[in-house]
């Protein structure tokens, strides 16, 4: 049994959300952003979170990210329930399993690059020439070391995704939550990014992405279509679906699909 | 280190808002600062006084024992009422046992002259021989009024005689005093402490011999106080009981007189000073309180500004305490910093001050640390609110600011 677990280990989803509800508002007033949402997101995926505004795409998000806290339902990270975290362990958490990607860069005005970089870095312990050391090796590999010490305001949108994409990864995060990263920049610049997404992901991060943009889910390796809470078309989900059907018996098939219709 | 590092970042980024506020505290710290120097240096004053005498001076005074800081010890018409002290009582002490030398002193009031110029605010004082001895008075020329001297001889006091002559290279000159002429025969060493036993700068005073007091006064000696130098220290206890016991007989049995020794002789003067001290102390505080006030709305409006910063910092992983920190040690960097400048304002003030009256304001590490605290103080309680609003900001919320 132990010889198994080894040569073959579980794979442990990363996150894990079971009938997850937010509800805003009292009593007759309320307004259920999420409903009863199940998902689980295992390491290495790319996935886009799709759906129009008000579909509960960022509330899900700020969620994922601890910055808000479930009505009803579990969310596990790493597999470790969240919901028994104090605010201390959520914030740190934060700070060592999850990058923030934002749609307007949330970069520091007051702070140059390479101090916004380390920011998740400075709410741990260590030097302070260690954390800078290691935030200007992040940003070598976004070729902005050269702009180490200027200030956001002198730099491109495109440069200051790129920023906060660096700022993301120095953390060394188990997943990356990108609030449509592309959302206030160009065509060229949103495709640079895209492109910085893609490869991240492909050196085995998790990203899970939120965007309007239909265009953008050709980066990503799953998607999911949201509406009004739920999840209304996972990508993956149905390609499972598919798989399980092949391995089942036909008698189990007949009373899923009946289930199911 | 981190959060220090940050809150200064952001102070030096808001220059003249983090000036004008530390100003506050500066002024606040300074002011405090200034009131317990100058008030400590007036009480140590006093206490090196009786100390340079040696300590077994006893000072007879008129009036009851006070009991406890007595505001209508001060009240200024008290001179001027009828002292209970006699020429009898000064007899009385002279021979009394262990009293080495006695020396009464009668404070007259009246008019000065050099030539035509009025002479303002000098105290006559109408005493005998031993007096300088007593008072540990030296003499710069001339020599002190003694019971071979004819009536209208003067000594005046060091810094008296420079005001108005110019040197005090004086003897032989004239001053009038109430009118009659007096021959200047000595002039004192000044003593450097404007503030005496009894009340009255004898830098500024002229000096008279009893009799020439009572002359001025109908023939009748009004003594204010009766001073002594003991022959033994050790005896002080027992002579001072003595002496109450001889004069509470010459008084029938009447106690309308006080026996002062060692430290007791300053204690009203102390007690005045000490609350002088503390009421402006308490109006400095207010200030300091404003100053910390300015601080606690500095504080907030930068709590707000930065709502968006503190959103991003939160969602990166900071906690509630490390942003209450930020914040805190924002407004304890202001309070601190104005605190120390306060203090050396403070000091310089007093010593400004100080360099136009006669005596040195008080440095001492007490005054120091009680400004530094109560700065301290004032940042952490007007610091914690804006902090602690800080730190309870929603992340979500604070995200959303300006979008």
């Amino acid at each position: 049994m132990a010889k198994k677990n080894k040569t073959d280990p579980p794979v442990l989803p990363v996150i894990e959300l079971e009938q997850l509800s937010k509800i805003y508002g009292h009593e007759d007033t309320t307004v259920i952003a999420l409903d009863k949402l199940d998902l689980k997101i295992e390491k290495g995926e790319f996935v886009a979170i799709m759906g129009p505004s008000g579909c509960g795409k960022t509330t899900l998000l700020n969620i994922l990210g601890m910055l808000d806290s479930p009505s009803e339902g579990e969310y596990g990270l790493d597999g470790r329930p969240v919901g028994d975290l104090s605010a201390r362990e959520k914030a740190h958490l934060r700070s060592s399993r999850i990058g923030f990607v934002f749609q307007s860069f949330n970069l520091i005005p007051r702070m140059n690059i390479i101090e916004n970089v380390a920011l998740p870095l400075s709410y741990k312990r260590g030097f302070r020439y260690n954390k800078l050391r290691k935030a200007s090796k992040v940003l070598k590999t976004f070729e902005l070391q050269e702009r180490e010490y200027y200030m956001p305001n002198q730099l491109s949108g495109g440069q200051l995704q790129r920023v906060a994409i660096a700022r993301a990864l120095v953390n060394d995060p188990s997943i990356i939550l990108a609030d449509e990263p592309t959302g206030n920049l160009d065509s060229k610049s949103s495709e640079l990014i895209m492109n910085e997404l893609r490869d991240i992901h492909r050196h085995g991060n998790t990203i899970i992405m939120v965007t309007h943009n239909p265009e953008l889910t050709s980066y990503a390796s799953r998607v999911i279509q949201m509406k009004d809470g739920r999840i209304a078309r996972d990508s993956s989900r149905q390609k499972k679906k598919v798989d399980r059907r092949r391995k089942r018996p036909l008698s189990s098939y007949i009373k899923t699909t009946e289930g199911d219709s | 280190m981190q959060q220090y590092r940050l809150a200064r970042q952001s102070l030096r980024l808001n220059r003249m808002r983090t000036f004008l506020t530390t100003l506050g505290v500066v002024i606040g710290v300074a002011s405090i600062t200034l009131v317990l120097s100058l008030g400590q240096g007036a009480q140590q004053t006093i206490g090196r006084q009786v100390q340079a005498l040696d300590n077994n001076i006893i000072v007879i005074k008129p009036g009851q024992p006070t009991t406890g800081f007595d505001l209508s010890a001060y009240n200024p018409y008290k001179t001027a009422v009828t002292s209970s002290l006699t020429e009898q009582d000064l007899n009385t002490v002279t021979l009394s046992e262990g009293v080495a030398s006695t020396a009464p002193i009668m404070q007259l009031t009246g008019t000065v002259k050099h030539q035509d110029t009025d002479i303002r605010d000098t105290p006559i004082i109408a005493t005998s021989t031993d007096f300088a001895a007593i008072m540990n008075l030296k003499i710069a020329t001339g020599q002190f009024i003694d019971g071979h001297t004819a009536r209208e001889t003067v000594v005046l006091g060091q810094q008296m005689a420079i005001d108005t002559f110019g040197s005090d290279q004086v003897l032989g000159q004239q001053i009038a005093i109430k009118g009659s002429l007096h021959t200047i025969i000595g002039v004192l060493k000044n003593t450097g402490s404007p503030l005496n036993i009894s009340g009255i700068n004898l830098d500024h005073s002229i000096f008279i011999s009893l009799d020439d007091g009572k002359s001025f006064n109908q023939g009748i000696a009004q003594i204010q106080r009766i001073v002594l130098r003991l022959k033994d220290t050790s005896s002080m206890n027992a002579s001072q009981k003595l002496l109450d016991a001889a004069i509470l007989a010459n008084h029938q049995n009447e106690r309308d007189f006080t026996v002062l020794a060692g430290s007791d002789i300053s204690k009203d003067n102390d007690s005045l000073f000490r609350s002088i001290v503390l009421i402006t102390t308490v109006v400095a505080a207010v200030t300091l309180v404003v100053g910390g006030v300015g601080i606690m709305n500095i504080m907030l409006v930068g709590v707000t500004e930065r709502t968006r910063e503190i959103g991003i910092r939160k969602a990166l992983g900071a906690t509630n305490h490390h942003i209450l920190s930020q914040f805190l040690i924002e407004a304890l960097i202001m309070c601190v910093a104005g605190g120390i400048v306060g203090l050396v304002s403070g000091y310089s003030i007093a010593y400004l001050i100080a360099s136009g009256i006669a005596f040195q304001p008080a440095v001492t590490w007490q005054i120091t640390l009680a400004g530094f605290l109560m700065a301290l103080s004032v940042g952490i309680l007007f610091g914690l609110y804006p902090a602690a609003k800080a730190a309870r900001k929603d992340p979500i919320e604070s995200l959303r600011q300006y979008q």
